[in-house]
């Protein structure tokens, strides 16, 4: 190649290239300064909204029917149900995403030819079919299965949960199989030398090394799947976000930022449980 | 961490304990097996309790629905009507018809909400990142420490909320729908990164900036001078991860009233016209699939640049 | 993830004493690279051999093939006892230089799986991750062989450089093998350190009978322990010295050894 390769000339263009598709990105969309402050009619509805946000309600901001539960049970209801979808989600993409991402892997490819052979045209077809299954099952936002759920079966809960699990177990798959690749190959090529089985040295020499790190990024889709569930709420489906669009609809910020903060307190909370599973895992 | 035994065992004889009682010595955590249970409970719960109705699911109104829509909606009605031979030309340019006048376009948009946003969320996220490393140019004080602790807590409250919930709130308040999906995306991921970009930086090899801060230089600016780019590369591949996640999210944000994909989706849907929608889905997928191989590419460039 | 032992199954116990080797013309090539060039070498059952010489002669290679993870391009390799592909791998012990322990598991587990090589592939399992009462006894015992008894249920990646050696030495000593392979043992251990290990590398190949090849970078260490020492230099073997009746090696002689690890090239041989 002609062109200069110091690692400082590659980044500088790097940093260019980004820079222009900013540039360009930003004139395409039309985006000016000013339409980052709001105007007219929204500006009295953010005065409103940060006003609330310091004044979150303790209660139902208006009249509600008798048998209502009361505002505080709602809420806790709430976030147990977006827990309940963003568990069952999980319950399905974990198991999926571990086997595709073992399937993906490199090194389940290789545990019985130790490296020595490239792994046979059938094998490596296999692997491929996987990789796309993955790359496919990753290429549509969980909203949009969601939706796609929603036409083609109506509204049901575990449509939900299948929608949320399908880029989920692909993500995992992805990730994982990066994980189980960047495992040391001395283990299993030690216990398959010693005439262990490749399945079993699977079992016991490369997924073990790769769980801290595996269940790690799991806690952390285990987040990521919360926020799904919250969002599900705005296609009808009763979890937090739900609760959210109605309030707002109906112009009650006070109880939109107690749904939101509590939604912020169960992120919170589990995300310092992930650090905890985190340290002691590593 | 055990406490390591202070000399190895061939120099000093070990008093034989019985399997037992290194057993119940080993080490543990009970925390972990605590969290799994309870993992497993909730998950148990929520798929034997009332919520997912699997009978519903199941039922055969929900497979006429299925069959209704492989087979009568989402097939376009020119391709429907087409004689048997013609209806893959038919497809063909239907699906031509729709991309030149609405995805095209919007897949551009989709786009470009994508890359305006991740690059705020750098530039935020490389703001942050000072401030939530433990440690930098061999600063560790308790003050600092306290820093760090502080604008980490910031970061998971910037991430704690949906990107589809941020722009729905910022849509209803900001004269510009473009504007409220980048910055719902770009706090979000600003979150992401700031608390990724302080790790790279407490991780990163500082002896530069140390040299630059020995020498008179203030930590502010043996940070960005020395530190950032030597980090640079770890920082560009953030980006690029952040980057596909951003177009992935971009193409549902449409659905909240701004003209992109996710627009035309919530639009198909409404009218009935499943066929427009599943083509919005393909041209969706389609620009997560480049944009994943773009990035892909991207950092591989970085990488072997450094 | 240990769970309460089992009382019931009984492992097949093997037949004592070693395997021996013997190879004619045989010839390795990694990638068009010769790594073994037509060697001639004969080993008897319960030999205990040490393989020196400088670094890329081919050591790591031979003790590839004598434990039939590499095959030989051309030439030939027989063995005694009759023994099927998947046999003669398991009761192949190798110790590797970088120890090739499981980091996350328990010393326990990392030992069991020695014997993996018995099993299929669910039994396999079962061994390892719900051991019998019998087999993590045999592990402690096997353990405090080596002298590290109390170490059994510590986590692997806790323990130091030296510990996890012996967890390896375990590991290997626990498949009962009839050849046990050492690939550089004592390369990061101090002097005092090597000795013990070379000699509890002997004492366990003596008291099993089993053929004991050893590759090693310290040639005092080599003549002081061992029968048989080999030099490799380019794939070929150009040194084999037995001990005489006084306890010597007199084929170790300074001028032999400049010949082995020397930087003139041999004749033949590109610099």
């Amino acid at each position: 190649m002609p062109a200069p390769r110091g690692p400082l000339g590659m980044r500088a263009l790097t940093l260019v290239i980004i820079a222009l598709a900013g540039l360009v990105a930003a004139r395409y969309l039309g985006l000016d300064l000013a339409g980052v402050l709001p105007r007219d009619a929204g500006k009295a509805m953010a005065a409103d909204l940060l006003g609330a946000a310091l004044h979150p309600a303790l209660d139902y901001e208006t009249e509600v029917p008798p048998g209502t539960p009361a505002f505080g049970l709602k809420i806790l209801a709430a976030l147990w149900q977006t827990l309940l979808f963003a568990a069952a989600a999980m319950s399905i993409a974990l198991p999926l995403g571990l086997a595709l991402g073992i399937l993906a892997s490199d090194r389940f490819w290789t545990l019985r030819t130790q490296g020595t052979r490239p792994p046979s045209a059938l094998q490596r077809t296999l692997q491929i079919a996987v990789r796309t299954l993955i790359a496919l099952m990753r290429s549509l936002h969980e909203l949009l299965w969601a939706v796609l759920f929603l036409a083609a079966l109506g509204l049901n809960s575990a449509a939900a949960v299948i929608s949320i699990a399908i880029p989920f177990a692909g993500t995992l798959a992805k990730v994982g199989s990066e994980m189980i690749d960047e495992t040391t190959t001395q283990p299993p090529r030690a216990l398959v030398g010693a005439g262990a089985r490749p399945f079993t040295a699977l079992f016991v020499g490369v997924l073990p090394a790769a769980a801290p790190d595996l269940l790690s990024y799991a806690f952390y889709r285990f987040e990521c799947a919360i926020r799904s569930a919250a969002v599900l709420g705005f296609f009808g489906y009763p979890t937090i976000g739900l609760y959210v669009a109605q309030s707002f609809e109906n112009y009650q910020l006070r109880e939109v930022w107690t749904y939101l903060y509590a939604l912020i307190a169960l992120v919170v909370v589990v995300e310092a449980w992930s650090r905890g599973v985190r340290r002691r895992l590593s | 961490m055990e406490p390591r035994r202070a000399q190895e065992a061939l120099v000093t004889p070990k008093q034989a304990s019985t399997i037992e009682q290194l057993r119940a010595s080993r080490e543990r955590s009970p925390f972990l097996v605590v969290t799994a249970v309870l993992l497993f409970l909730v998950a148990a719960v929520a798929w034997m309790g009332p919520t997912f109705d699997l009978g519903d699911f199941a039922s055969s109104r929900r497979a006429d629905n299925l069959v209704r829509f492989l087979t009568v909606d989402a097939v376009p009605p020119v391709v429907r009507d087409a004689p048997s031979g013609e209806k893959l030309g038919a497809a063909f340019s239907w699906a031509a018809e729709r991309l030149r006048s609405r995805y095209l376009a919007a897949a551009a948009a989709t786009l470009a909400v994508a890359v305006v946003a991740a690059i705020l969320a750098a530039l935020f996220g490389a703001a942050l990142a000072p401030f939530t490393a433990r440690s930098i140019v061999g600063e560790a004080s308790l003050p600092r420490r306290i820093v760090s602790r502080l604008s980490r807590f910031v970061c998971v409250l910037l991430r704690a909320i949906p990107e589809y919930m941020l722009a729905f709130l910022l849509g209803a308040l900001l004269p510009s729908a473009a504007w409220a999906c980048v910055l719902a995306l770009a706090i979000h991921n600003g979150g992401i990164l700031g608390r990724l970009y302080g790790e790279t930086l407490e991780n990163s090899d500082q002896r530069a900036a140390h040299a630059w801060f020995h020498s008179g230089a203030p930590r502010s600016t043996a940070t960005v001078g020395a530190l950032f780019p030597a980090v640079l590369p770890r920082f560009l591949t953030y980006f690029f991860y952040r980057l596909e996640t951003c177009v992935r999210e971009s193409t549902v944000l449409g659905m909240l009233g701004f003209v992109s994909l996710g627009h035309w989706i919530v639009q198909a849907r409404a009218a009935g016209h499943y066929d427009d929608m599943l083509l919005a889905f393909a041209m969706g997928a389609f620009i997560v699939l480049t944009a994943d191989l773009a990035s892909w590419f991207a950092r591989r460039a970085v990488r072997d640049a450094s | 993830m240990t769970r309460e032992p089992r009382k019931t199954d009984s492992e097949p116990s093997r037949p004592p004493g070693g395997i021996g080797f013997g190879l004619q013309g045989a010839t390795v090539r990694f990638s068009g690279k010769v790594a073994l060039e037509s060697l001639d070498l004969q080993l008897e059952p319960g030999a205990k051999v040490a393989l020196i010489g400088p670094s890329g002669a081919g050591k790591t290679t031979l003790l590839r093939l004598l434990a039939g993870t590499a095959e030989p391009n051309e030439g030939d390799l027989r063995f005694t006892g009759g023994l099927s592909a998947r046999d003669r791998l398991s009761c192949t012990g190798f110790i590797h230089q970088d120890h090739a322990l499981v980091p996350v598991l328990r010393v326990l587990q990392n030992v069991l799986a020695g014997r993996l090589g018995r099993y299929g592939s669910l039994q396999g399992l079962r061994s390892v991750y719900f051991p019998s009462r019998e087999s993590i006894e045999a592990v402690h015992r096997t353990l405090t062989r080596v002298g590290i008894g109390e170490l059994l249920y510590q986590r692997t990646d806790r323990l130091s450089g030296g510990e996890q050696q012996r967890v390896a030495i375990a590991r290997a000593l626990y498949q009962e093998p009839r050849v046990l392979l050492c690939d550089e043992p004592v390369a990061s251990l101090d002097p005092s350190r090597s000795r013990d290990v070379v000699q509890l590398l002997i004492e366990l190949a003596t008291e099993s009978g089993a053929t004991l090849v050893t590759s090693l970078h310290d040639e005092r260490l080599a003549a002081q322990f061992f029968d048989r020492v080999i030099g490799l230099r380019s794939g070929r073997v150009v040194l084999d010295s037995t001990r005489d009746s006084a306890g010597e090696h007199p084929a170790l002689s300074p001028a032999a050894l400049e010949a082995l690890f020397g930087l003139d090239a041999l004749p033949g041989e590109t610099p």
